[in-house]
């Protein structure tokens, strides 16, 4: 679905992305994390079409997205961490916009919204931040679009909200449809994602199926220092510690996704070596 | 599924474009009919019977035509200057070409049509109340024989020329909100003085070291002659027409096939 070849991006002289590669199936909701400023939103911001690379390939759907055929433009949908929603009611933003996504369903779309907690009939403008949001997201999902972006979807949403998001978003997932989530909150998307890819200093630190990454590491909280020998991370608890050490007895953990995330931080190198094993 | 433009989708984007920026036109039209009663009301509060003649009623007219036209050509592309509503227009599923028509018919078309009604309206109310106050008759002026009113700055009565003027002007603006994100009326128009002092320059430094001294004229050069017996100097037939009609028609539409490859070209 996407296929990213030796990609390079830049802002003036800020060097973003020094020539990655990668490939995106259909099928899976991909988790990208990394800090602030590496380049998460960049990234969805160049597989929709709204930046260009400097150097390299990319397609999506067979589609060049920068060229933003109308054809392509119908089958991805965009959640971007600032975004705008027009001075009108609900229904009208439906009418207006719906059509020109040619799987989009009325009925689902109300039902995400009714999910929310937002009346039906409010308009757009007396709403706040989050309910926009949550209409935004509600309008994305119900696009049914093959590929889905959404740039920090959590971000204004408050704790419930947000447990309802992973629901709704396992919910709309199936094997034609490709959801990419961008997040530094690694909380949000616990129990969602089916694949993750860590984004650090202009190249893409990890990219690995929670499957995979489950049989290569072990997540554990240990009370024994002799584990923090050869732990690939540790970090101390109130008692004890939460160790990341490679898997050697074939015994799958619960993935603890922060912890992931700042293992691969830690040593890039040595995470790589296991997952390459 | 054609890719360049496609009348269903056209439609969806006129459609959208109306639902979301009714409201903006509406206070456009609002905007320019105050000022047009407020601009012949101060008028009528002067004592002198001429200044609804109908030449002034032209000056009226293209004044706030020219005006807000450009005004409201600058905030076009505005949604491009922010990054939250450019990426809902640039995701938008409808081709540039859409997007360019959709707003070249609202913001060019059917605001000359909406000001041009509102200019009536306001016309019509002004001359009756300056025939009651003169004891003048004074008709309203028709907009589509423009040329018939005497003009104040072009020879021959070619008043029209004003509306080849607002054309490319406003396509210029247009073309401006586009290039600048941010206080795009004020640097098109910082671009446009700067256009028009190089163009004067080359005229006037370069021009005059390459063609034959003399004077301009009815659109020929009448070229001195030492002996006395002048010259006249014009261009091919075919050549000046084409000159012409590129003056008189093109310049709008080739500013909004830059703005069209501009847009293809914007990224957010």
């Amino acid at each position: 679905m996407i296929s990213i070849e030796n990609l390079h991006f830049a802002y003036s002289k800020n060097r973003v992305f020094n020539g990655i590669s990668t490939h995106l199936q259909p099928g899976h909701i991909y988790g990208i994390l990394g800090k602030n400023g590496t380049g998460k939103s960049t990234l969805l911001h160049i597989i929709s079409g709204l930046l260009f690379p400097s150097e390299g390939t990319i397609t999506v759907m067979g589609f060049t997205p920068g060229k933003r055929k109308p054809s392509f433009l119908r089958d991805i949908f965009m959640v971007p961490e600032e975004f705008h929603l027009p001075n009108i009611s609900i229904a009208d933003y439906i009418d207006l916009n719906g059509p020109f996504y040619p799987k989009f369903n009325r009925q689902q779309f109300f039902d995400y919204v009714l999910g929310f907690g937002i009346p039906e009939h409010s308009t757009l403008q007396a709403m706040s931040y989050g309910q926009k949001k949550k209409v935004l997201i509600s309008f994305g999902l119900a696009t049914n679009v093959s590929l889905l972006l959404m740039d920090e979807p959590g971000n204004g949403l408050d704790i419930v909200s947000k447990g309802q998001l992973r629901k709704m978003v396992a919910g709309a997932a199936d094997e034609h449809k490709c959801i990419l989530i961008s997040s530094h909150q690694v909380k949000d998307l616990e129990n969602l994602i089916d694949e993750v890819l860590i984004i650090d200093d202009t190249r893409i630190l990890l990219k690995q199926s929670l499957e995979t990454i489950a049989a290569k590491l072990s997540f554990k909280i240990s009370f024994d220092p002799a584990d923090l020998v050869g732990a690939l991370y540790s970090e101390p608890l109130l008692r004890g510690n939460t160790v990341v050490t490679p898997n050697t007895e074939g015994e799958e953990s619960n993935i603890d996704l922060e912890i992931l995330y700042k293992a691969a931080m830690a040593d890039p190198e040595k995470m790589q070596a296991i997952m390459m094993d | 599924m054609n890719q360049l433009f496609n009348t269903g989708r056209a439609w969806l984007m006129f459609r959208k474009y109306f639902g979301e920026n009714k409201k903006a036109y509406a206070l456009l039209f609002l905007a320019c009919g105050a000022s047009l009663t407020l601009l012949m009301g101060v008028n009528l509060s002067f004592d002198n019977p001429n200044i609804f003649a109908e030449w002034a009623q032209v000056t009226y007219y293209f004044f706030g035509l020219i005006l807000w036209g450009c005004l409201s050509a600058s905030l076009l592309f505005s949604d491009l200057g922010s990054k939250s509503k450019g990426i809902n227009y640039l995701l938008l599923p409808a081709s540039s070409l859409e997007k360019l028509v959709c707003t070249v018919l609202f913001g060019v078309v059917i605001y000359f049509i909406g000001y041009t009604l509102i200019f009536y309206a306001v016309d019509f109310t002004m001359v009756s109340l300056a025939n009651e106050k003169f004891k003048t008759a004074w008709p309203v002026i028709n907009v589509f024989t423009i040329n018939l009113y005497k003009s104040t700055f072009f020879e021959d009565r070619h008043t029209s020329y004003f509306f080849y003027i607002h054309f490319g002007l406003q396509s210029f603006f247009l073309l401006g909100s586009i290039y600048f994100p941010k206080y795009a009326f004020f640097k098109t128009a910082i671009a446009l003085v700067l256009i028009w002092a190089f163009a004067i320059l080359y005229l006037v430094i370069f021009m005059k070291k390459f063609v034959t001294p003399g004077l301009y004229h009815d659109g020929v050069l009448e070229a001195f002659d030492p002996s006395g017996r002048n010259k006249i100097v014009r261009l091919p037939g075919g050549l000046e027409g084409t000159v012409e009609f590129f003056f008189k028609y093109a310049v709008a539409v080739w500013f909004w096939i830059v703005a069209y490859y501009r847009l293809k070209e914007k990224e957010v």
